[in-house]
């Protein structure tokens, strides 16, 4: 933050007689003046909209959260009603929610195990200008500029006719797996689809944090004995690009839980409960069902998740920056 | 050639029946590998395969929904893998002239969109959803990452917690409120709205991290010559920062082309093509159209944002850069 070069640095270049005006002023100098202006004109539209719209849906919703809705859109205080009603519910029978929970955890860690490493040796390589990878960084945007929904579809599609066909008469399979309609498989799927795609970003990104890598910084390496992929990758690459993995590894995680990602595209209102994740359930109850007496329930729900969530997202960011290697030292 | 080497006791080696020192090879020999050079060139291969894999995988869905795109129902039905015999242009035709969606708006009743209509929505939805969001963020990241003003901070680190936080279960407030002031189901007071939120985001961190990588030296200079701070921005610094804005753009554009579930959840009687394509699709059997038919509509969506991506392609590479998350 501090490396920063302000305006204020500006006000010592100022011209003569505007030195002069700067003397005059009583407390601000004039300059200051119009910088607060423009500061004030640039974010009253962004940040009015955003405080009038964040404030009013969440307080709305923690008070929301202590009400009744009637049939008719009355409302009445209820206390801690919804919350008992929501915590009792996910041990009811049948009840989906779990699986939400415990589908967006999985969502979340099992790429973050299983891709973070591929992303990184796959991002290396395209720094590396490797031959063939140049063709590979294209293609993985492909998923970018392909309606997303017109590869989820075509994804599902290729998987429930094209892949028996192949199995059928390449390799003589008959009774190939139906992914998309056992439930054995089509959690399993849904996951696989995400990691498939999560790629796309990944390979544009890393390769570019790395590219602004100096190069000297290789070459002095290199004397110091740093000569092989793995010494590179752990020693130099990964403490230089942590910003951006740390970045990532953050945001993705809110992204996640409030994504009902492919599940709408695949099902629209009808996904098998072994698939469902969080997002898709509070989106399904909330815009699908439309049910406004069931809402206090979801926002008594959603302020419990908050309140557990929030605080785990701030201690593994706070993780991350402790443990993480330091390029400050 | 390795078997040139022979290992001699103490620190020379023979080579070709000459005795050499060790660090003294002779003209044209090569070096031995050593194991982590071995390691190195193992798992270079194993993951250059790797890569390839995954492109062709990419590759492989979209290329057999052209191919298919091209049979007769009859022809996808018998031959789903295959090439098609005969390239047929007729599900293009089909597409074009049956594709459409109808909906129910409360107050006005039946709304039927035909292709231009979901066209048109398409564009004006993809532009003005970007270029006042990207505009506002250009904008915000500038005055944070380049001035000093009360709140500055606050303003900032609000940003990075917004974008950690996991606020979950507030649809339901949210859609009450949109109700509530009209901003649910109208699409022009939905585009005004969308600059919300410009000081956080992946799109605002791309954009502060490439001010910062801009001299001051050249606001100071307008400054000198007498420019505002508005002036400054428009006329000196904002040419500079225009390709990432113009990446952010692009890859906005992109996004809310192919979005359908803006218009399913918030915009419910209004249609673009994607939620068109996606009804669509998901009514096929009400239009008597077969998969291939659907899988060129599919085709024809995917052509704006493939021309459109191919096009800045280069600067999408070169300019998408993330930091952390710190100032």
């Amino acid at each position: 933050m501090t490396d920063k070069i302000t305006s204020a640095a500006a006000t010592e270049t100022v011209p003569p007689q505007n030195k002069k005006t700067l003397k005059k002023a009583d407390g601000l100098s004039s300059k200051k003046k119009k910088d607060y202006l423009f500061a004030f004109l640039v974010l009253l539209y962004p940040m009015g909209l955003w405080a009038f719209f964040f404030f009013s849906t969440n307080i709305y919703s923690v008070i929301m959260a202590f009400q009744h809705i009637d049939y008719f859109g009355n409302t009445t205080f209820a206390g801690f009603d919804n919350f008992v009603e929501f915590l009792s519910s996910m041990n009811s029978e049948g009840n989906y929610l779990n699986y939400a929970i415990k589908n967006t955890l999985l969502n979340y860690l099992i790429p973050l195990f299983i891709c973070m490493p591929l992303y990184i040796f796959f991002s290396y390589y395209i720094f590396k200008k490797t031959r063939g990878s140049k063709f590979v960084q294209i293609i993985a945007m492909v998923p970018r500029l392909v309606p997303g929904m017109v590869i989820s579809l075509v994804f599902k599609r290729f998987v429930e006719t094209a892949l028996p066909s192949i199995a059928s008469t390449v390799f003589g399979i008959e009774n190939f797996p139906r992914f998309f309609s056992d439930p054995k498989y089509t959690y399993g799927t849904t996951l696989f689809y995400t990691i498939w795609l999560s790629f796309s970003t990944s390979l544009i990104v890393y390769p570019n944090a790395m590219n602004s890598i100096q190069q000297e910084i290789f070459e002095s390496a290199q004397l110091d004995g740093v000569n092989n992929i793995f010494s590179e990758l752990w020693y130099i690459i990964l403490p230089l690009i942590y910003p951006t993995l740390e970045t990532f590894l953050i945001t993705g995680f809110s992204d996640f839980i409030n994504n009902g990602g492919s599940l709408i595209t695949f099902w629209l209102d009808s996904a098998p409960i072994e698939t469902y994740n969080m997002g898709y359930y509070f989106y399904l109850e909330t815009f699908r069902v439309q049910n406004e007496m069931g809402y206090p329930m979801l926002a008594a729900g959603g302020l419990i998740f908050t309140c557990i969530l929030g605080p785990l997202t701030f201690l593994f960011k706070y993780l991350l920056e402790k443990l993480g290697p330091s390029t400050e030292k | 050639m390795r078997n040139l080497f022979k290992k001699h006791a103490g620190p020379a080696l023979v080579f070709a029946g000459r005795t050499v020192k060790k660090n003294e090879r002779p003209e044209g020999a090569k070096v031995p590998l050593k194991w982590t050079e071995v390691l190195d060139r193992i798992f270079k291969v194993l993951t250059m395969v790797l890569m390839i894999l995954y492109a062709i995988s990419l590759l492989v869905p979209l290329f057999w929904m052209l191919m298919s795109s091209f049979k007769a129902n009859d022809e996808f039905l018998l031959y789903t893998f295959q090439f098609p015999k005969k390239f047929l242009f007729s599900n293009y035709g089909e597409v074009l002239s049956k594709f459409e969606y109808t909906v129910t708006k409360t107050g006005v009743g039946i709304v039927r969109y035909g292709l231009w209509d979901m066209f048109f929505y398409s564009v004006v939805w993809a532009i003005f959803t970007n270029l006042i969001p990207v505009f506002f963020r250009t904008l915000t990241s500038y005055l944070i990452c380049k001035y000093k003003f009360p709140g500055r901070d606050f303003i900032f680190g609000l940003g990075l917690i917004l974008m950690i936080l996991p606020i979950i279960g507030t649809g339901a407030a949210g859609l009450r409120i949109a109700k509530a002031i009209n901003t649910y189901d109208n699409m022009l007071n939905r585009i005004l709205i969308c600059g919300s939120g410009a000081f956080y985001g992946f799109d605002f961190i791309l954009l502060f991290g490439a001010w910062k990588g801009i001299p001051w030296e050249y606001a100071e200079a307008s400054f000198i010559d007498g420019g505002g701070n508005f002036k400054t921005f428009l006329n000196v610094m904002f040419p500079m920062i225009l390709p990432t804005s113009t990446v952010v753009f692009v890859l906005g554009f992109l996004v809310t082309w192919n979005d359908y579930m803006t218009f399913i959840t918030w915009l419910p009687s209004y249609a673009n093509l994607a939620v068109g394509m996606y009804m669509f699709q998901y009514n096929a059997s009400l239009y008597m159209v077969g998969t291939p038919t659907i899988l060129a509509g599919f085709t024809l969506i995917a052509i704006p944002t493939t021309i459109l991506y191919l096009l800045s392609q280069k600067v999408i590479m070169a300019k998408l850069n993330v930091g952390g998350l710190k100032g």
